[in-house]
């Protein structure tokens, strides 16, 4: 890639407005009324609008999941920092000075900010009536409750399971509601006519947004035109709708194009991840055999359902973790409360899970008196051996990969570490494995791949094109990957769950092959030769005794130095859900400061088993980038409300993220290739395993090295050393 | 919206940005960040956290790394302000960049071009930087996609192409 094309063009629209939201500062109230008067007096200030200024546009839900959302709060606000105004003006400072002057009169109602009384029979409901389903909606609300959804799992009889256990375990961990931090924020422009919606925006989910915009504007798909550039950063946060809608709106209510952005701190009001509380009951025989597991999730999903369906669906899976358990009884609800919606986020449901799965595999250990990782050894289950009925078998060697981790520790161990920790994490990503590609071939043997994976920094777009150089023959800097524009590009599910280079890989491979394909036809014409007489070999097209590259055969059978070959590459699924498993192993040394609580990292191995690694550096940045942003959950991560439901740590200085002076002394990732993936090439997706491990293995590792066990994240200093306090006290005594 | 116009509060704003001397006017409140991007065209500083932590926003004033973001435009009259667009020469990008291309020290690259800025000023006044004084140095400047470990690389790479460039 050369650096001409990691810059994005600056995006000028003539004629532009900005639209600023005004936001809730109650997390729960009735809207009563909206003063205009003060913010409609602003030189520059073209329109004040509140939902009821919007017309049917105005009331429309949207939603992929439930319908439960809609572009301002309409009858009372659900959670602080939700837009209830726009105010619209020729320039942003304008818009923005102006909708401080909105003069919203609210009628606080109680909030709901925890998950545990949301489902309390008291509680306040956060939406009074149950919402419609949305496009790709399957788990409707439990009516006159705050249950946004309801999952569970069963398999044989737990009572028989914990009958059958010599030691039954039962704990509860918790997870933070954490923040995305994308370094861009949310940003959108909309240009509304009455017969075509275009949206420049830095969506993960180009396809999503443009179904969602056809049933707020009753238009065809063909009619909706969502672009995508390059985008800076998503891990989910930028996954279906956000800032997409309230800019199409209010460009068809003011009949201007509109420019919606959000700063980091509007973005830590639009979405961020599940919180989670897990209360697991583990059985096991004294020689370590699993025989049973329940388990209890509640999801604190916010005010919206967003993605939170489909969060509790995959949770329920990532709680049996990767071992062998005959008798299980899983249940997860996704809780709506009066907080910012929470969403994707790199591996969704999968570090909460796996803090719980991993974080209980070593309570096990301790109180079985075996090592950890042999407790692990024997109960991962083997490749072909089932996982949860109804899913691919396992597509990997756990076991294999425990030991290859364990030896990676070795071999680089520290003397200073006085615990070590290993977690083992799984998840079942690229869910419904639908994608579409074109490749063209011009007559100059340059190539455009057009996919509509958006490249948020993890690199697609150059493995697309080396699959393409490695089919066609072409050189890699002949082939320019195409960013997202609905209107020119082929269909894609969405940017997310690892799917990239399995899915969008397979389906820009089929295109290339297609076009070859195409080419010994074309060959074989122009030679006038029956088909089967022209061969593909290292790259070029033989022929009655001729060699001609790709250009060679398309200007060939053109007659002249014109036209081009297309290619077509469909993906419609992959055999088995899901397509692959993901398996994110993590190990960690440390040293605990036991006066002041800290944990300092020594090292910190990374575990991918990738299938192949069609670009092993871009892998290993994969693995590390997620490793370092688990970091964040595990040590420092949380997003703090108050009980009325203010968000606390609401800026970047509040709210801490990883840094350099926090990374391990020693950092590596481990790939693992055995060529079994449903990929091109043996290739399995990866990108959100290395997050999973993180912060079970930091806490098995505190628990070695001074006997506390932490099961509330984010470690913090202050959790460790009243943890220690707590263990000195239980040894004295 | 009638009555009269509103008094200009406009300032005049001489400057010297990427070499180049700039008269613009702009309002006493106006960010730098703010004149770089919208007045002056120079998106490559990107606009983060708005709070002077992530430095996404860093440029050069007369050659120290700022946040954009915190600094007042007006504050810079008389002074150089060196953006990423100004690091490159024209026949050759700057050591910093190349180091960082070389090392794929980027994912998205949104926080790329401020921390590119930080580094080079961290390298003018420290070339032999310890890798233990480059993180204290960085820890003004937030990545959330590499995990650091490229771009720790890249500054490795850079101190030893600036080091054979100047023996």
């Amino acid at each position: 890639m050369s650096l001409r094309e990691t810059i994005p063009p600056l995006l000028v629209i003539p004629g532009v407005v900005y639209a600023a939201p005004v936001r809730s500062p109650y997390a729960h109230a009735r809207i009563v009324g909206i003063g205009r008067a003060a913010a409609a007096a602003v030189p520059g200030v073209l329109a004040v609008l509140a939902a009821g200024d919007l017309g049917v546009l105005g009331e429309r839900p949207f939603g992929t999941f439930l319908k439960d959302q809609r572009v301002l709060a309409g009858d009372k606000a659900r959670y602080e920092g939700e837009p209830v105004a726009v105010v619209v003006a020729e320039d942003r400072p304008t818009a923005v000075r102006a909708a401080r002057l909105v003069d919203v009169r609210y009628e606080p109602l109680p909030p709901v900010v925890d998950v545990e009384r949301a489902l309390l029979p008291t509680a306040p409901l956060v939406h009074d009536t149950p919402p419609p389903l949305g496009r790709q909606g399957r788990w409707r609300t439990v009516p006159a409750t705050n249950i946004c959804a309801r999952v569970t799992l069963e398999q044989g009889s737990i009572e028989q399971g914990f009958r059958e256990a010599d030691v039954v375990l039962e704990r509860t961990y918790t997870f933070p509601r954490v923040f995305h931090f994308t370094m861009e924020p949310h940003g959108a422009v909309a240009s509304a006519t009455p017969t075509e919606l275009t949206v420049w925006t830095n969506t993960g989910h180009p396809y999503q947004l443009r179904q969602e915009l056809a049933d707020m504007f009753e238009l065809d798909l063909a009619r909706i035109r969502v672009v995508v550039p390059y985008v800076g950063g998503s891990f989910g946060g930028k996954s279906f709708p956000k800032l997409e809608p309230l800019a199409a709106v209010v460009s068809a209510t003011v009949g201007r194009p509109v420019k919606v952005v959000n700063g980091v701190e509007g973005s830590m009001r639009t979405n961020r991840r599940h919180g989670a509380r897990v209360t697991v009951k583990l059985g096991a025989r004294r020689d370590g055999t699993l025989t049973a597991k329940q388990a209890r999730v509640l999801l604190d999903g916010g005010a919206y359902a967003d993605l939170g369906p489909v969060v509790a669906e995959k949770t329920g899976v990532r709680q049996l973790g990767p071992y062998r358990v005959p008798h299980y009884s899983i249940e997860v609800q996704n809780v709506y409360t009066t907080t910012t919606p929470a969403g994707a986020f790199r591996s969704i449901g999968g570090p909460q899970s796996v803090w719980a799965t991993e974080s209980i595999m070593d309570e096990l250990a301790a109180a079985l008196d075996m090592d950890p990782v042999e407790l692990r050894l024997v109960n991962l289950v083997a490749r072909g051996e089932t996982v949860r009925a109804g899913l691919r078998p396992m597509d990997a060697d756990l076991g294999d990969d425990l030991k290859r981790l364990v030896k990676a520790m070795d071999d680089g161990a520290s003397p200073e570490a006085t615990g070590r920790g290993v977690a083992v994490g799984i998840s079942n990503p690229a869910e419904l494995p639908i994608s579409t590609a074109i490749v063209r071939l011009h007559y100059d043997g340059s190539v455009t791949i057009l996919c509509s994976m958006v490249e948020v920094g993890q690199g697609l777009h150059t493995v697309l094109a080396q699959i393409v150089a490695e089919e066609l023959g072409v050189p890699r800097a002949a082939i320019l990957v195409v960013s997202p524009d609905t209107r020119f590009g082929p269909y894609d599910w969405s940017s997310g769950a690892s799917r990239g280079v399995t899915i969008v890989g397979t389906a820009v491979q089929r295109a290339a092959q297609d076009i070859k394909a195409q080419l010994l036809a074309l060959a074989a014409e122009t030679a006038g030769v029956p088909a089967a007489d022209a061969v593909w070999r290292d790259g070029r097209v033989q022929v009655g005794g001729r060699s001609l590259s790709p250009a060679d055969v398309v200007r060939g059978w053109y007659g002249r130095p014109a036209g081009e070959v297309i290619g077509r590459g469909y993906v419609r699924n992959l055999g088995a859900d899901p397509a692959f498993w993901e398996i994110g192993m993590g190990g960690v040394e440390i040293d605990v400061d036991r006066e002041t609580g800290v944990i300092r990292l020594l090292s910190y191995t990374g575990l991918a088993d990738v299938g192949r690694a069609i670009n092993p550096q871009l892998c290993e940045q994969q693995d590390v980038g997620a490793v370092v942003m688990g970091l964040g959950h595990t040590l420092f991560e949380e997003m703090t409300y108050s009980d009325s439901g203010s968000l606390l740590s609401a800026s970047m200085i509040e709210y801490r993220v990883p840094l350099t002076v926090d990374l391990p002394a020693a950092l590596s990732a481990v790939l693992v290739e055995n060529g079994d993936g449903a990929g091109p090439y043996g290739a399995k997706g990866m990108g959100e395993g290395g997050n999973l491990a993180v912060a079970p293995a930091i806490a098995n590792a505190v628990a070695r090295a001074t006997g506390a066990r932490l099961r509330d994240l984010p470690l913090t200093p202050e959790r460790v050393w009243a943890a220690l306090r707590a263990a000195g006290a239980r040894t004295r005594a | 919206m009638s009555g009269p116009p509103p008094p200009d509060r406009r300032l005049q704003l001489s400057t010297t940005v990427n070499g180049r001397p700039v008269t613009l006017h702009v309002v006493p409140e106006a960010l730098l960040l703010d004149v770089l991007r919208e007045d002056l065209g120079l998106t490559g500083s990107k606009r983060s956290c708005d709070v002077q932590v992530c430095g996404a926003c860093t440029v050069l004033l007369d050659g120290l790394p700022v946040s954009a973001c915190a600094v007042l435009a007006y504050e810079a009259r008389g002074r150089t302000v060196l953006t990423i667009e100004g690091l490159a020469s024209e026949e050759r990008l700057h050591p910093v960049q190349e180091a960082f291309l070389a090392a794929s020290g980027f994912q998205c690259g949104f926080c790329t071009p401020g921390m590119i800025m930080a580094v080079t000023a961290m390298l003018e006044e420290a070339p032999a930087a310890t890798p233990a004084e480059v993180r204290e140095h960085l820890r003004g400047n937030i990545c959330r996609c590499t995990g650091y470990v490229s771009i720790l690389a890249a500054v490795a790479a850079a101190q030893r192409a600036l080091a054979r460039a100047g023996a």
